[in-house]
């Protein structure tokens, strides 16, 4: 369980990221949190992961504070940087060096997600490409068993086979046990995996919903003509007709594009106030 | 409260992962160092060459060293991946001034020493050069080493303290202080006593050189407690709460 109470975070001279925002993220849940540039979700991440430290109110991280980095938090969380700067040695001496620190490590695990990545092992990690870089970082923050994964922007850099390659492999690591926490503004690239939104606004956790409920209440549809008003949530026009956001009437449940909902939101936050 | 977690076997693993992912920059820096420095000072300093050499050699890279080590931790990207590793602050602290204090010193006069016996054998035929045995004993030996570990705490916190280039920004301030204190210094003991003599000389006069008057050793001792191993000795301590405390 990750839990935030009321943490506030600041950059010197600047004005705060995050201000009094309060969050309960619950094992089993994979989360996206989508929001902005520069609205705080690449800082909730270096919170939860204890870089850096929030100013007033408290994180805890199944127990523990990030704050003081102890050996059992950092064996439980494995943290996915948009960046990567790994080591100018070889992919195979790269999971060999690490996996000692690491009780859980799965070596099975870790030899078949490069290879479903297609890395070849023996390759020099300065050699490889962004994009292949990103998926050495990926495979070993899988094998690492972490029960919390944090992955900031974790489709930047991947092709299209790459990025199904990633939600296959992303969705046999998740279990009741584990939280995935995922910043992305490539919703498209991780919306199958996601159970639940977090969208950060001005400062604040504006909405933390599960996509059960969500798409319990709106659906997405592509039409030639508007749906009427008091259904339509929000439109935007495409090639043909209208690609709209509609209420749910009947109770029953349509795709939902997440991206979609983000643009409404952004518009319109009352449309997340159930 | 200050809270410390160590395990033997976690350290040694945290001390295997820096070796195995040092910066090589001090390397390619004595490399590319060594050749200058024994042929620039062979000719005038045939006696003292070795120890000059040595003495460059060891302040240059193992200043370079230990700040490039600690740096580390204040890169955003690189930073950020060696603080994940689950081990404690304390191994990880442990491991760099580990490296950085003994290890690579050590390799460093190893080095110096294979380069000092190839270049003799190499002067005989093609600089008719020939160095003089280097006395490991001597006195300016030990004196060195004093101030060389005295120092290098200095660039530990310098490397946590500044963002980047915190080696270079600290040499520059400290030459800025020093050129300012020796300034000072001059001035107030000339104003004084009217004689040409400066505190500074007064007191690090008895650490070099034992016959001085004992009245002074007293004050000698108490300005290097004050001014040397204390600030050194609270530098290190700061070097481990900043990294326990840092943000990247």
């Amino acid at each position: 369980m990750i839990t935030t109470q009321k943490i506030t975070y600041q950059y010197r001279r600047r004005t705060p990221v995050l201000e009094q925002c309060s969050l309960a993220l619950s094992p089993g849940g994979v989360y996206g949190v989508l929001g902005t540039n520069g609205v705080g979700k690449t800082t909730l991440l270096h919170l939860l992961s204890g870089f850096i430290f929030p100013q007033t109110g408290n994180i805890d991280v199944d127990g523990r504070d990030p704050r003081h980095r102890s050996v059992s938090f950092l064996e439980r969380v494995a943290y996915v940087p948009v960046e990567v700067d790994l080591p100018a040695i070889r992919v195979s001496a790269y999971g060999q060096r690490l996996a000692d620190f690491y009780p859980k490590f799965d070596q099975n695990l870790w030899k078949k997600a490069l290879e479903t990545f297609q890395i070849d092992p023996t390759a020099k990690i300065d050699a490889l490409s962004f994009g292949q870089k990103k998926k050495v970082a990926i495979s070993f923050a899988l094998a690492t068993q972490s029960e919390i994964l944090l992955l900031d922007e974790p489709t930047d850099g991947l092709d299209i086979p790459s990025k199904d390659s990633f939600r296959k492999l992303l969705s046999t690591h998740v279990n009741e046990h584990r939280i995935v926490v995922i910043t992305t503004h490539h919703v498209h690239d991780i919306a199958t995996l996601l159970d639940h939104v977090v969208i950060l606004q001005d400062t604040q956790l504006a909405a933390n919903v599960s996509v059960a409920a969500l798409t319990e209440r709106m659906y997405t549809v592509t039409t030639t003509q508007l749906p009427p008003a008091d259904e339509l949530l929000y439109s935007e026009r495409v090639p043909g007709g209208y690609h709209c956001l509609v209420r749910q009437r009947d109770g029953g449940e349509g795709p939902l594009d997440l991206e979609l909902l983000f643009k409404a939101f952004l518009l319109n936050p009352q449309i997340l106030s159930f | 409260m200050l809270h410390i977690e160590f395990s033997f076997v976690r350290f040694v693993r945290t001390l295997r992962y820096s070796w195995q992912t040092q910066s090589v920059l001090p390397y390619y820096v004595a490399l590319g160092l060594a050749p200058f420095v024994f042929y620039g000072l062979a000719e005038g300093f045939t006696a003292e060459g070795p120890f000059i050499c040595w003495s460059l050699l060891l302040s240059i890279c193992g200043g370079l060293y230990a700040g490039m080590s600690f740096q580390e931790f204040s890169h955003s990207v690189r930073g950020r991946q060696y603080l994940s590793i689950p081990a404690s602050v304390t191994e990880k602290w442990l491991a760099k001034f580990l490296l950085a204090f003994v290890v690579f010193p050590g390799l460093i006069t190893v080095f110096f020493r294979i380069m000092l016996g190839l270049f003799n054998l190499m002067a005989v035929r093609i600089w008719v050069l020939r160095y003089g045995p280097m006395d490991w004993s001597d006195d300016t030996v030990q004196i060195f080493l004093f101030f060389f570990f005295l120092l290098l705490p200095l660039a530990f916190v310098s490397g946590l303290f500044w963002k980047k280039y915190g080696l270079i920004k600290t040499v520059i301030t400290l030459a800025v202080l020093f050129f300012v204190l020796l300034n000072l210094d001059s001035l107030m003991v000339y104003q004084s006593n009217n004689e040409v003599v400066t505190v500074m000389n007064l007191l690090t006069v008895p650490v070099l050189d034992a016959s001085v008057s004992p009245e002074y050793n007293g004050l000698s001792t108490r300005f290097w407690l004050f001014g040397g191993y204390i600030p050194s000795f609270l530098l290190l301590v700061a070097s481990y709460l900043l990294l326990k405390n840092k943000e990247i």
